[in-house]
């Protein structure tokens, strides 16, 4: 009897648990197949074009909530220019957890390598295959088709207000492609004609200068493969 | 804005905390100041107390620590995310079993605090001191930086391995004494719990329990937070609970065999229904977590749910149907006796709620995944 009675609390519990969980919002960790991922309004302020709903870390990648706690992240197009034509796409492991601002993912483009940092805190979910094998899509379609992880971030609202969002977005990106020009006008070999910086402007600037766009915008420093040395006989 | 009061926001699981544990506290009052039920006698010394809190606590709390045991031993760093939840659940499982030991009748919690080594309770007052040992260190470096912003001294890492191998041999020493305990009036216990390898049952069903609370609390951590094992991992345990609850219920049925208990299985009783029902609840984890097409993370958990119904039956049954089959004699625990023991059981769930939301359990910290995310 007693044991029929503790088996039945148990399950009692086991029940109850499910029926509420049915009831409430799904928070278990949906594949990113089924969420809807719409593609992004673009809005058009101070000459910028802005999506709406997108956050941005400083670091240049961007946030959008999926819902059911899912962060969807990548990076922007200021970065994807920047960077030109990307080699490899190397993201942190999958479920492991990640701070704000700490690595999310390594961008290597002509050997040289650049971390990223998340946006957000929370636990890597997804990684976006496709971006992955094929990081050229990345690069034409970046806050869309070349999202780079889903992550599940209980606390999105805290960590949303360490980041650009709503108007404070266009000035910023205003403000990022004018201190990049003013930082390449110091470069003796670049003439400006005052257009849109050229795509993989850092593979075309000298290594000083690519160290300093690097840790401006990217706060970090890029990781530079050792050349071999050449042994005298 | 009119102010709310805290609790009214509370959810209906907080509820149900507050209501039990307001009973257990009304239960344990009623106990000390009146006297424990009278479903006690010379024929029923144990009950659901004992049953549910002191062997079930128990049995947690030596899966717990063998698996993280295993875990540093046989270095498998896939699966080294689960140390910290094997060590949590080592720990509450013994608070539960020593929170059960209190409230039984007896002085049994004096005799925690004597050096008398020939008790078996002196063995559950050094596991439990050693699990809280053992706990603090692994939370250490997340302690540390809480209060002091520094990383611990080295030297702490090293008490570690030592503190957690002295745990392991206290629980797997302490588990089997209490088997024996069990066994100490042989015609007062029915011959189809009672054996001489109740010991290692009672070893191997701790393990696979202590597999079932991990992914079980990975399963409801993840649907709250995400912060719990990875699908991989998870399947990969079932794996070995699979294996695990193979050799148990091989060995449990050759025993049987052995000692031609299984004339007395046919027999229409409450006791081979109670014994049918355990068998099933791991015969059918077994059959469920072998067929490879079945084996998705929500089949895994629903496996462990069974596997821990069949460690709660399992208890249960030795404790207190085999003596009621040996004895032709019946036991209904009292009202007190039910209240403090779920009451009892509802605060280790809550802690570990509580612990599961505070610290990270099953992933890694931010420094240490430094190294690995190069891989």
């Amino acid at each position: 009897m007693s044991v029929l009675l503790a088996l039945l609390m148990f399950a009692l519990v086991m029940i109850l648990g499910h029926l509420l969980k049915r009831g409430a919002r799904p928070s278990a960790i949906a594949p990113a197949e089924t969420l809807r991922h719409f593609r992004p309004l673009i809005e058009s302020k101070f000459g910028m074009d802005v999506h709406r709903g997108y956050c941005f870390h400083p670091c240049h990648t961007w946030a959008v909530d999926e819902g059911w706690q899912l962060i969807r992240v990548g990076i922007d197009r200021f970065a994807t220019n920047l960077f030109g034509r990307i080699e490899r796409i190397d993201v942190a492991g999958l479920y492991r957890w990640i701070r704000q601002g700490q690595k999310l993912m390594t961008i290597t483009i002509d050997g040289i390598s650049v971390d990223l940092p998340s946006p957000v805190e929370g636990a890597l979910t997804a990684v976006n295959r496709a971006a992955l094998e094929n990081p050229e899509l990345v690069t034409t379609d970046p806050f869309y088709e070349g999202w780079i992880a889903l992550i599940k971030s209980p606390c999105f609202a805290t960590d949303e207000k360490n980041l650009m969002q709503g108007a404070m977005v266009a000035p910023w990106m205003r403000n990022s492609i004018a201190l990049l020009r003013e930082m390449c006008s110091r470069s003796p070999a670049l003439a400006q004609d005052g257009g849109p910086p050229l795509p993989g402007l850092l593979n075309r600037v000298s290594p000083e200068l690519r160290n300093r766009l690097v840790k401006e915008f990217f706060l970090t420093l890029p990781v530079v493969p050792a050349q071999p040395t050449n042994q005298a006989p | 804005m009119k102010p709310t009061l805290k609790f009214q926001r509370w959810n209906f699981w907080v509820w149900c905390f507050a209501v039990l544990m307001t009973g257990g506290i009304y239960a344990s009052y009623v106990r000390l100041v009146h006297g424990i039920d009278h479903a006690f006698s010379n024929v029923f010394p144990w009950g659901l107390i004992t049953g549910l809190n002191v062997l079930c606590g128990i049995a947690i709390a030596t899966g717990g620590f063998t698996i993280a045991a295993s875990i540093y031993v046989l270095n498998l760093e896939g699966y080294r995310p689960m140390v910290r939840a094997s060590l949590v659940m080592s720990f509450l499982g013994y608070v539960v079993a020593v929170l059960g030991i209190v409230s039984s009748p007896g002085r049994t919690a004096f005799q925690m605090g004597t050096w008398d080594s020939h008790s078996i309770l002196y063995g559950i007052a050094w596991a439990f001191i050693l699990s809280g040992a053992v706990l603090l260190l692994e939370f250490a470096p997340d302690l540390w930086r809480h209060f002091g912003g520094r990383e611990p001294p080295h030297w702490a890492r090293f008490l570690n391995m030592p503190l957690l191998f002295i745990a392991v041999v206290f629980s797997v020493l302490y588990q089997t004494s209490l088997a024996d305990l069990l066994q100490s009036l042989p015609e007062k216990v029915s011959p189809l719990w009672s054996t001489p390898q109740l010991p290692f049952f009672f070893f191997v069903s701790a393990v696979c329990a202590g597999l079932a609370v991990i992914i079980f609390a990975s399963w409801h951590i993840n649907a709250v937070s995400g912060k719990g094992l990875s699908p991989e991992r998870v399947t990969g345990l079932g794996k070995v609970l699979a294996a695990l609850l193979f050799l148990y219920l091989g060995v449990r049925i050759a025993d049987l065999v052995y000692r031609g208990i299984p004339l007395l299985v046919w027999k229409n009783s409450p006791e081979n229904v109670l014994l049918g029902l355990e068998m099933g609840l791991i015969l059918l984890p077994i059959v469920l977590l072998i067929d490879q097409s079945k084996k998705s993370p929500r089949m895994v958990y629903l496996c462990s749910g069974m596997v821990l119904a069949g460690l709660i039956t399992n208890r249960l049954n030795t404790c207190i149907t085999s003596v009621e089959a040996a004895m032709n004699s019946r036991y209904l625990p009292g009202w007190s006796e039910f209240l403090v023991a779920y009451s009892i059981v509802g605060l280790g769930v809550a802690a570990f709620n509580l612990i599961a939301k505070r610290l990270p359990l099953f992933l890694e910290t931010a420094g240490r995944t430094e190294a690995s995310a190069k891989e």
